[in-house]
């Protein structure tokens, strides 16, 4: 196919590639960009692995063609925090053992980050429903809920 | 073997879209969650068209507008907008529900109410909310505008009543009466086996506990969702608090199988519909006496 020039911002910095007009996000992302955080899993939706924000907006890297990225903002793993210091967000996944084999880590803390942006309180309920799109082989999920629930209001319910 | 050819199109106005539409074939990207699932399962996806036509910037389709006798949701709405909507909640609790029932967080971000009805599978969840509220779907093309019942568009599954050079613009749903009660049910995820999703949406309008209208539209349980037209006879005009669930739920089944034939889910299926048929009266009964 005819190639396509997008431009958009990843992680604050302006971006410009070429890409076939049926490029992932995902590939452009891991492939051009090297922002290798972004994992593949499934490639059709269920995993949750390649999540990345999307002006804000968790969603799957998996599915978006890059040419839909157009003049928008997105925000990946790598852009989180800084060399020095880490996001709040990072260092309670460390705190609270929210982390096994690492694959779903940066969809994880990604979703969750969206979901904080919004809602600076979240209950269980919303933190299970903001990771609803990401699976975990390793941890069961409750090490992750208590991690973002630190993050939030330092109130973890056990 | 994809077309070196294929050219990629994007519009910011629908006017722009049908144009482009008359002068090419193209294939139509909205959020993009079941075109990009096809593209990567089905090689033969993109063949016979000239390129692909982007709707995601086209503004003027990502509203939804209330008007004095309905409520205009347009088709590039996303799931997560319709779950975000104080009206939809309000007028058509049915349609919030079943958005809010779709994939994930971020599958609601981003699929939108025009793409599962485009993509018109059997599951789509949003179908049959739209049909229980008697919605009609607007198409446009460069000749002009026409629309069509929901029931209507659907004609088979993967197949909708939209021309080649038309686009979707938006769904209009009556706004619902005085009494009107709506709910909507789902058994089971599309992860799993595809027998494990069910799902019933339920438009009624209740008066002094009298059943005035009813619409009952159950999701995968026929290859096109359509309204279950034996059980609401069955129901219409009668007293809410006398109608037996469970009764309910067996006829229901017993229409599916007279409408489907006995097939190898219909052991799965006829309990499950049975159950959300049984579930959603019982459920109405409440609901009314509660409101008293
Ligand atoms: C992981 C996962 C989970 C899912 N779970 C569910 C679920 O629980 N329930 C459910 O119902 N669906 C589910 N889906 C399917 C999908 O998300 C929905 O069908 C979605 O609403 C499609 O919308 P879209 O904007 O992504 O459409 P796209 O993928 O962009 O388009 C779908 C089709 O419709 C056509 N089209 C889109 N918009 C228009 C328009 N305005 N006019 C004409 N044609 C158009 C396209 O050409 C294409 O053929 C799931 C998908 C995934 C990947
Ligand atoms: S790789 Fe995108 S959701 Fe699994
Ligand atoms: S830590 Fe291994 S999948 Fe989550």
């Amino acid at each position: 196919m005819a190639k396509v020039k997008v431009e958009f911002k990843v992680n604050n910095r302006e971006v410009q590639v070429e890409v076939d007009p049926t490029e992932r996000l995902l590939d452009t992302l891991r492939e051009r960009l090297n922002l290798t955080g972004v994992k593949e899993g499934c490639a059709v939706g269920e995993c949750g692995a390649c999540t990345v924000l999307f002006d804000g907006e968790a969603i799957n890297s998996c599915l978006i063609p890059t040419v839909q990225a157009e003049g928008k903002e997105v925000l990946t793993i790598e852009g989180l925090g800084t060399e020095d210091e880490l996001d709040p967000l990072q260092q309670s996944f460390i705190d609270y053992q929210a982390v096994q084999c690492g694959f779903c880590t940066p969809g994880m803390i990604l979703s969750a980050k969206a979901l904080l942006n919004k809602n600076s309180s979240p209950t269980r309920e919303d933190i299970k429903g903001a990771i609803d799109g990401n699976l975990c082989r390793c941890t069961g999920y409750e090490q992750i809920i208590q991690a973002v629930q630190n993050a939030a209001d330092g109130e973890v319910e056990a | 073997m994809m077309n070196k050819d294929l050219k990629f199109y994007k519009a910011t106005k629908v006017d722009e879209a049908v144009k482009l539409l008359a002068d090419n074939k193209l294939k139509l990207l909205a959020g993009g969650t079941d075109f990009m699932v096809d593209l990567r399962n089905e090689e033969d996806f993109l063949n016979g068209y000239d390129g692909i036509l982007d709707l995601s910037h086209i503004d003027e389709i990502k509203k939804i507008i209330e008007n004095d006798e309905h409520v205009e949701i347009g088709a590039m709405v996303t799931h997560r907008d319709i779950v975000d909507s104080d009206l939809i909640k309000e007028y058509y609790p049915a349609l919030a529900q079943s958005a809010g029932a779709i994939g994930s967080t971020p599958i609601r971000n981003r699929a939108t109410i025009g793409g599962n009805i485009c993509n018109a599978a059997a599951c789509a969840d949003t179908l049959g909310p739209l049909i229980a509220f008697e919605g009609r779907a607007v198409l446009k093309s460069a000749n002009g505008t026409r629309t069509m019942d929901v029931s209507e568009f659907v004609k088979w599954p993967y197949e909708t009543g939209i021309n080649e050079d038309e686009i979707l613009v938006s769904f209009i749903l009556p706004k619902p009466e005085e009494g009107a009660y709506s709910s909507f049910q789902k058994i089971g995820r599309r992860q799993a086996l595809a027998i494990t999703r069910i799902s019933l949406a339920v438009k009624a309008v209740i008066e002094s506990g009298v059943i005035k209208e009813i619409n009952l539209v159950p999701g995968s349980a026929t290859p096109v969702p359509t309204t279950f037209s034996k059980v609401e006879a069955e129901i219409k005009g009668k007293q809410l608090s006398e109608i037996d669930p469970k009764e309910i739920g067996e006829k229901a089944a017993e229409e599916m199988i007279g409408i489907t034939g006995e097939r190898w889910s219909t052991p799965y299926k006829k309990p499950a519909l049975a159950t959300l048929f049984r579930r959603a009266i019982k459920n109405l009964q409440e609901e009314v006496a509660n409101n008293g």
